[in-house]
């Protein structure tokens, strides 16, 4: 066997241990921030939908919400998800928006890591006028 | 084994094992960016109307069209309700025959039931201090109390639900007129009314 068997021995074998254990898929931390954000993007039409809601009671409900949260190793769920107050200006209901629609993400293919998180999420509105509101008719200027 | 051989599996091994255990921290680089479209209420026409009020008075209570807002896990009122408690104030005080009115607190069952039943009666006693420092109201008309979840008006279990779940009420105790339960005294009572 020469050198380069010997490596391809070597790497099917490390392959092989590799699909047990706590082998794996070990990101770079940049790597891991990037795919988290990825999936975290996968929530935003429910959390949009949510904020909308929201917005019904209370319209002008806006501002920034940070949660932090641990993707869990080997698994790839969100866990200990908690909202940084510190950091957040949103209401509340607001808040709620996102960590009901990211608890239930998961990241894939899971980390050989624990991925440590921070993300945050800011909120705006565009303020919409309902079709049967017509426009102001122009006012006639009194004579002089 | 000669060394060169094992050299390359023991490499691939200690590649798969480092970050076995171990932790990454991050943090996203920017904001997530959410955007709402919120409804906007239809412009005035030019005949001068009185606005639809936001805090409307029923017999048994007197109706919030807008929530109270307040800070996150927190009884302070935040300054968006301010104006929506002042209107409050005015219709309690625009009707003395409103003789006891009720603040309620209610949380939606989201969280530790002891903690919302605290919160919300925290709340509801913020509201009453505020009709009474700010909104001038007779303190002795006033009572405020924190019901936790026990009261839900709509289903915990939808986002929708819970935000209805999370509210203040007022509600109308005794109003002028109204017979006390001890007005009706035994024949032998000396303060009983004579006839």
């Amino acid at each position: 066997m020469n050198t380069m068997q010997a490596t391809l021995v070597g790497l099917s074998f490390a392959t092989l241990l590799g699909s047990v254990g706590c082998g794996g898929l070990a990101r770079p931390a940049e790597v891991y921030r990037d795919d988290t954000q990825k999936l975290l993007v996968t929530a935003n039409e429910g959390i949009t939908n949510c904020y909308n809601q929201v917005l019904k009671q209370n319209p002008t409900a806006s501002g920034s919400v940070t949660i932090r949260f641990v993707v869990q190793d080997k698994t790839g769920k969100l866990r200990k998800l908690k909202v940084d107050s510190a950091r957040s200006s949103a209401p509340e209901a607001v808040q709620e928006c996102v960590t009901k629609y990211i608890s239930d993400l998961k990241l894939e293919p899971a980390d050989t890591q624990s991925g440590i998180a921070m993300f945050t999420w800011d909120f705006s509105f565009k303020t919409v006028t309902p079709p049967d509101a017509a426009p102001l008719p122009p006012v006639d200027k009194p004579a002089t | 084994m000669h060394w060169s051989r094992s050299v390359p599996l023991l490499t691939a091994l200690l590649a798969l094992g480092a970050g076995c255990g171990s932790k990454v921290v991050f943090e996203g680089q920017s904001g997530l960016p959410i955007v709402g479209e919120s409804i906007s209420k239809p412009k005035p026409k030019l005949t001068v109307k009185p606005e639809v009020s936001r805090v409307v008075l029923h017999d048994k209570n007197i109706e919030i069209k807008e929530k109270i807002q307040f800070e996150l896990s927190k009884a302070t009122i935040l300054s968006e309700s301010f104006g929506l408690l002042d209107e409050v104030a005015g219709v309690i005080k625009a009707h003395p025959e409103i003789k006891k009115l009720a603040i309620e607190g209610h949380a939606s069952s989201d969280g530790n039931a002891q903690q919302n039943l605290v919160l919300s009666d925290a709340r509801a006693k913020s509201v009453m201090e505020y009709l009474v420092t700010k909104g001038g109201v007779d303190k002795t008309r006033l009572s405020a109390e924190g019901f936790g979840d026990k009261k839900p008006i709509a289903d915990n279990n939808t986002e929708e639900g819970r935000v209805k779940n999370r509210r203040v009420e007022f509600n109308i105790v005794e109003r002028e007129g109204d017979k006390k339960p001890d007005d009706a005294k035994k024949p032998g009572d000396p303060k009983a009314p004579k006839k």
